[in-house]
């Protein structure tokens, strides 16, 4: 018997993650037919006016643990807290966005909880009382069916995965505040603080266009181009493996099974061969483009459309080409 | 201070998935099996706090099976003083593998530092580490990319969407190592040798996972893609495409 579906609202600069309002859209498809409340739980510190937000994004009600020890994002604080409002709401399946916070932190809830855990899920739904979860493996190179075998199930949703519902603007629900029943010590043991962007851009794991090099691009000077592509599109520039164990860059702007699963709607491989760890992770783009000199590229073969060519003349070409495209729309 | 390494195996990254007759796992035949990337960065940082800090022993552990003495001989030239196989039967997920693990390192009277790889390559699911945490009772700092640490405490450097974080505590505590941490160093000929003369062990282990996987299969094939030309040639059609026909821009 389902008792209700807790979604965890992570809170990032004063607002619910992006990840976190799909994930109540998650819930709220599986408790269509599942049954049960959606239940947001909401923990930091002064977050409790914007957990009586919830309801306008799908929550039937709200828990809140809002204290000031949780106002980093520590896994041992979030994770306990999480932990016990589960064991408080009585809920059947724990919900959280499958950010890097979400991820730390539901598993260290369903430790807490002996819960089975299904990491990034890609789609949830269930057969009786059992949750089915599609999660791919081996970053994408294959893809799972898994259930779990605890009476509380924890599951992660990764983002882009689920549309968030159309809000409901002041929708009131039931905030309940829960005051935490474990020792908060080990939640301070560790001092955290945001020390901002390496780069001054876009992840490439939130961007909607991705410009992607690889070693045909030379020597670092040649991401230049990309850069300029990106800028064009709003996008963010990846890089293949090869070039980040080369030093050419940052390996935050790393692709495939070793770096990021990235699925943009636009994904522009530049230079790149299309080994099957980099495939494994852009292969879910919604439109790839590639540029390689070589037509028997492994790359062409996920690629939407290709062009055979050097980069350095059609990467330019590109950026101007879109420039006045988007010009003109 | 007692630093302990957690260690797993997994396909080369190279590795072309086919998937096994059991429909659930994939077919391991043929395939070439290294220690886990990220792992390998969690061993290097482990020992070098170990030699950064007099009196520290590294201990590395592995659920797994007797192949996996290879792996563990490499990781003992490298500078680990003792390593175990941790041998258990049946499927295991992250919450059995992360228990098997936690008994262990509490049976072994505890660690001041235990390293782990922020995910394996294989299952992707980046979770025994903060399992680890909660079951061990210390706190976890994960996918770390700078690590400075001394008898006092540590501060370390780990990335967020979009940025970096910087984090301050004290041991004991569960790190997680990204790529990006440092660079690992190879084993050479004479610590191989020496190798041979640490205590590797099997023991056997058991937990209940909390999930099994109930079916695996090969994504979709995309759908068939075309060259549309070459050179810049190619461009205007492709800008074309991209905006009549795919829709993107």
């Amino acid at each position: 018997m389902n008792h209700g579906i807790l979604v965890w609202l992570e809170v990032r600069d004063g607002v619910f993650r992006k990840a976190s309002i799909e994930a109540l859209a998650a819930a709220r498809s599986l408790a269509t037919t599942l049954g049960g409340d959606v239940i947001g739980a909401v923990t930091g510190s002064g977050v409790s006016d914007l957990a009586a937000t919830a309801g306008t994004f799908g929550a039937d009600r709200v828990l809140v643990m809002d204290q000031g020890f949780l106002a980093k994002p520590t896994i041992e604080g979030h994770g306990r807290a999480l932990a016990q409002l589960s064991t408080h709401s009585n809920a059947s399946v724990i919900i959280a966005a499958g950010t890097l916070n979400g991820r730390d932190v539901a598993a260290y809830a369903a430790a807490r909880l002996g819960a089975g855990y299904i990491a990034d899920c890609t789609a949830l739904r269930h057969e009786g009382a059992r949750l089915l979860a599609t999660r791919p493996v081996f970053a994408g190179k294959a893809i799972t069916t898994v259930t779990t075998t605890t009476s509380i199930s924890v599951v992660t949703v990764r983002p882009k995965s689920y549309d968030a519902m159309p809000p409901s603007p002041g929708k009131t629900v039931s905030v309940e505040t829960v005051s935490p029943a474990f020792d908060a010590a080990l939640a301070r043991a560790v001092a955290e603080a945001i020390v901002g962007n390496a780069t001054g851009t876009l992840d490439v794991s939130e961007a909607d266009v991705v410009v992607s090099g690889g070693r045909g691009l030379g020597s670092p000077e040649g991401f230049k181009p990309l850069e300029e592509l990106a800028a064009v599109l709003g996008g963010a520039v990846g890089a293949s493996r090869a070039v980040v164990d080369a030093g050419w860059r940052d390996h935050a702007a790393q692709i495939g099974q070793t770096g990021k699963t990235v699925a943009p709607s636009l994904y522009i491989a530049c230079g790149i061969s299309g080994a099957i760890q980099h495939l494994a992770g852009m292969r879910t783009s919604r439109v790839i483009v590639a540029i390689n000199r070589d037509p028997e590229a492994p790359i062409f073969k996920v690629a939407t459309y290709g062009i055979v060519g050097d980069v350095t003349d059609v990467v330019p070409a590109l950026t101007k080409a879109f420039r006045s495209a988007l010009a003109s729309r | 201070m007692k630093i302990i390494v957690c260690l797993c195996r997994v396909p080369d990254t190279a590795t072309r998935i086919v998937i096994g007759a059991s429909q659930t796992t994939i077919e391991t035949q043929g395939v070439q099996y290294i220690i886990n990337p990220f792992d390998e960065f969690a061993l290097e940082e482990a020992i070098r706090l170990k030699e950064k800090i007099p009196g520290s022993t590294v201990m590395v552990l592995t659920v797994g099976k007797e192949d996996a003495q290879k792996d563990l001989k490499t990781a003992l030239a490298k500078g680990a003083d003792e390593a175990i196989i941790i041998k258990a039967d049946g499927p295991l997920d992250s919450l059995a593998i992360a228990r098997l693990l936690a008994d262990t390192i509490t049976a072994a009277g505890g660690a001041d530092a235990v390293w782990c790889g922020k995910q394996s390559v294989e299952d992707d699911a980046a979770a025994v580490g903060p399992m680890l945490a909660a079951m061990l009772d210390i706190p976890c700092v994960t996918r770390l990319i700078g690590f400075e640490g001394d008898a006092a405490g540590f501060t370390a450097t780990r990335e967020v969407e979009g940025g970096r974080e910087s984090a301050k505590g004290s041991f004991p505590c569960v790190f997680t190592a990204d790529k990006g941490l440092n660079k690992p160093r190879q084993a050479g000929l004479k610590e191989i040798m020496a190798a041979g003369k640490k205590p590797l062990r099997t023991q056997a282990g058991s937990a209940q996972p909390g999930s099994n996987v109930l079916q695996m299969v090969l994504p979709a094939d995309r759908a068939a893609g075309r060259i549309v030309g070459e050179g810049v040639a190619a461009v205007a059609p492709v800008v074309d495409l991209l905006r009549n026909e795919a829709k993107v821009i």
